[in-house]
């Protein structure tokens, strides 16, 4: 499968006053599929961060379920699940919870390339959602169009929900419509962006007000980095066009390996087509529920897809400031990035007009 | 905006229980249930901490969102749990959730998964047992509360303001509770006044009453004093309420009238809400 031309990162930040551990997103991504999935646990159920995991994992690594047909993965999704906790000997209050299922909105987008260019399309359930801008134009926003459409009660697929009912009561949403002429085609410098409802409603409220959210992202996120003749462009963070990917972190433990334990950007450029295709999709969060490693090893992307893809570059564990690793890795920008990321969520916290809730940000550029 | 601090383990709430277990509590209730009123308020009890230490759990663990704690009120009164909790009167609610009394097993069926049901052995926690001795000494319970929950406040000066929930059928006999009760409702932290909840098992028969507005229908002078005790609930909490109870109305009280009020622990934020997915 020819490499796809997109680059894409992502940022999660747990709600203040909560730890990494509590943090209930996932977000899951691979270029060679030109599939993004991000998931938002609800806190309220457990093993929602698992759920949430396996939805988006599950999403980027079946690239040959249509999108439009995702719902009929569920019952694989579930059975997953079910098997990762059904033989652990719970405490009566997870016995319940267990009972209950978990619960976690979705959002799901793919871009592929036809005769005429790159389009996108796209299903969810609940209220993560996805902005598609083009310069200083927003194209898009969906599956909710409206800062007041948010509430405390979002369409939740649950881990034991029949998909029949997820596919029928509504809550599942499909772009493009089945009557849909839709505009979801991409051109070169088109952004995706993929948020959680908190973010999300910020972002439309912002646009609401006659505001550009999404250059407000840029301007808190993006590093001038020395323009390149070949380039000439804004660049992001650490992209690989002005040299500061760097290949030392093959050896990193992969981020599921060893449970993040510290907020963490990711980012992941692949600037040329590589002869070694990526199977394996990058994935943040994936400390579940489960202390125990092995209850998620056998899921997690292995570094080897790190190794044999050096263009890839992974910084979920980059950032803890106790290793030393990141001393001497060339990386710092990466975790300048992410600082800057959690500055500015602090600070729209702080001022009131972000909700305080687990925030991530997943943004997809064509290039 | 009060009432609208977030219940966070860096910024944790309590919930303080007074639980009458006087002589009187030995009557049959007026809900033909076959339980005495201290059985009655036994169930409630451990119910409500139930549901309680459900909302903070996490995979296997339980997140210290806030403290749990008892006081009961008969033949003298008994601060804390009994058991491995004894000691202080308020618990962090991981080792409320990991320390029951004892776990009891009982059958219930079950969504099997795929449409069906089908019967399991579920366990119970059992953190109270029935108990009826002496007289009612609310007022002092109350006193006591107020002093506990002035501890926590110092100690927790911006938290979402705690619940006293007092479960008895009203009939004090150190004198008019109401007094001690205002006092105690005037506690503050920086996010508003302690809330204060009555569930009133009555010997009265009727059908149960839950977050009455008025005290209009209320059956007795009891459930009337009770009510007028009992704390409004705030804006953040009713909105929560409407989702269980969709017919409460504005100035609904914190009040049950031999009533469940086990679904008041969801009447807090602590996260995203799955009850409308389920």
């Amino acid at each position: 499968m020819p490499e796809k031309p997109i680059k894409w990162r992502a940022f999660w930040l747990p709600k203040e006053g909560h730890s990494a551990e509590e943090y209930e997103d996932a977000f899951a991504g691979d270029v060679a599929s030109g599939r993004f999935a991000l998931s938002d646990g609800a806190s309220e159920s457990a093993f929602a961060r698992l759920w949430a995991n396996l939805l988006v994992e599950d999403f980027v690594a079946q690239r040959c379920v249509e999108v439009r047909d995702w719902h009929k993965r569920l019952p694989e999704v579930r059975q997953q699940w079910q098997e990762q906790l059904a033989p652990r000997q719970f405490p009566w209050h997870a016995e319940q919870k267990f009972r209950d299922g978990s619960f976690a909105t979705f959002l799901g987008v793919e871009i592929r390339s036809d005769g005429s260019g790159l389009r996108w399309q796209a299903v969810a359930v609940g209220d993560s959602c996805l902005f598609h801008t083009r310069g200083d134009q927003l194209l898009c926003a969906w599956p909710l169009e409206k800062s007041e459409q948010f509430n405390d009660s979002p369409h939740l697929v649950g881990s034991r929900t029949p998909k029949d009912e997820v596919n029928y009561n509504r809550a599942l949403r499909k772009l493009p419509h089945s009557d849909g002429d839709d505009q979801l085609q991409l051109l070169p410098d088109d952004r995706l962006w993929l948020m959680t409802d908190a973010l999300a409603q910020w972002f439309l409220t912002e646009y609401e007000s006659g505001r550009c959210p999404w250059q407000q992202i840029d301007e808190a996120l993006s590093v001038q980095c020395e323009e390149l003749p070949s380039h000439g462009h804004h660049c992001l963070a650490a992209c690989g066009n002005c040299g500061l990917v760097s290949e030392t972190d093959a050896d990193e433990p992969a981020a599921s390996e060893t449970g993040i334990s510290e907020p963490a950007a990711t980012q992941t450029e692949v600037s040329a087509p590589t002869a070694t295709e990526i199977n394996t999709p990058k994935t943040a969060a994936k400390q579940d529920d489960i202390p125990e490693p092995a209850a998620t090893q056998s899921k997690v992307p292995e570094s080897a897809a790190t190794r044999g893809a050096p263009e890839v570059a992974e910084y979920a564990q980059r950032n803890r400031p106790d290793d030393p690793s990141d001393l001497d890795s060339g990386a710092a920008e990466p975790a300048e990035d992410q600082q800057r990321f959690e500055r500015w969520i602090s600070q729209l916290r702080r001022s009131g007009r972000l909700r305080n809730d687990d925030v991530t940000l997943v943004e997809v550029r064509i290039l | 905006m009060p009432y609208t601090a977030e219940i966070s383990r860096s910024n944790p709430t309590c919930f303080l229980f007074l639980i009458d277990q006087s002589g009187s509590m030995a009557d049959a209730p007026g809900d033909n249930s076959g339980r005495n009123k201290a059985e009655g308020v036994a169930k409630a009890v451990n119910s409500i901490i139930q549901e309680l230490v459900y909302r903070c759990a996490k995979g296997e663990h339980i997140l210290d969102r806030y403290y749990i704690g008892v006081i009961g009120y008969g033949d003298e009164l008994s601060l804390g749990f009994t058991g491995d909790l004894a000691g202080e009167v308020l618990c962090p609610v991981s080792a409320v959730g990991n320390k029951p009394l004892r776990i009891e097993n009982r059958k219930m069926l079950v969504d099997d998964g795929a449409g069906g049901v089908l019967e399991q052995t579920v366990r119970f926690p059992v953190w109270f047992d029935p108990l009826a001795d002496g007289g009612t000494p609310m007022c002092e319970a109350i006193r006591a509360a107020h002093s506990v929950l002035s501890e926590f406040i110092a100690e927790h000066p911006r938290c979402f303001p705690p619940i006293v929930i007092n479960i008895t059928d009203g009939e004090a006999t150190d004198g008019d509770p109401e007094p001690p009760s205002e006092q105690l409702r005037a506690l503050a932290s920086e996010d508003g006044n302690v809330l204060m909840m009555n569930l009133h098992i009555s010997s009265q028969p009727g059908a149960p009453i839950l977050f009455p507005a008025s005290d209009a229908n209320l059956p007795d002078k009891y459930a009337n004093l009770l009510f007028r005790m009992s704390s409004p609930l705030p804006p953040t909490m009713l909105r929560l309420a409407r989702s269980s109870y969709p017919w409460i109305s504005d100035g609904a009280r914190g009040f049950g009238f031999n009533a469940d009020m086990a679904g008041l622990a969801k009447f807090l934020d602590i996260g995203t809400r799955v009850s409308a997915n389920r």
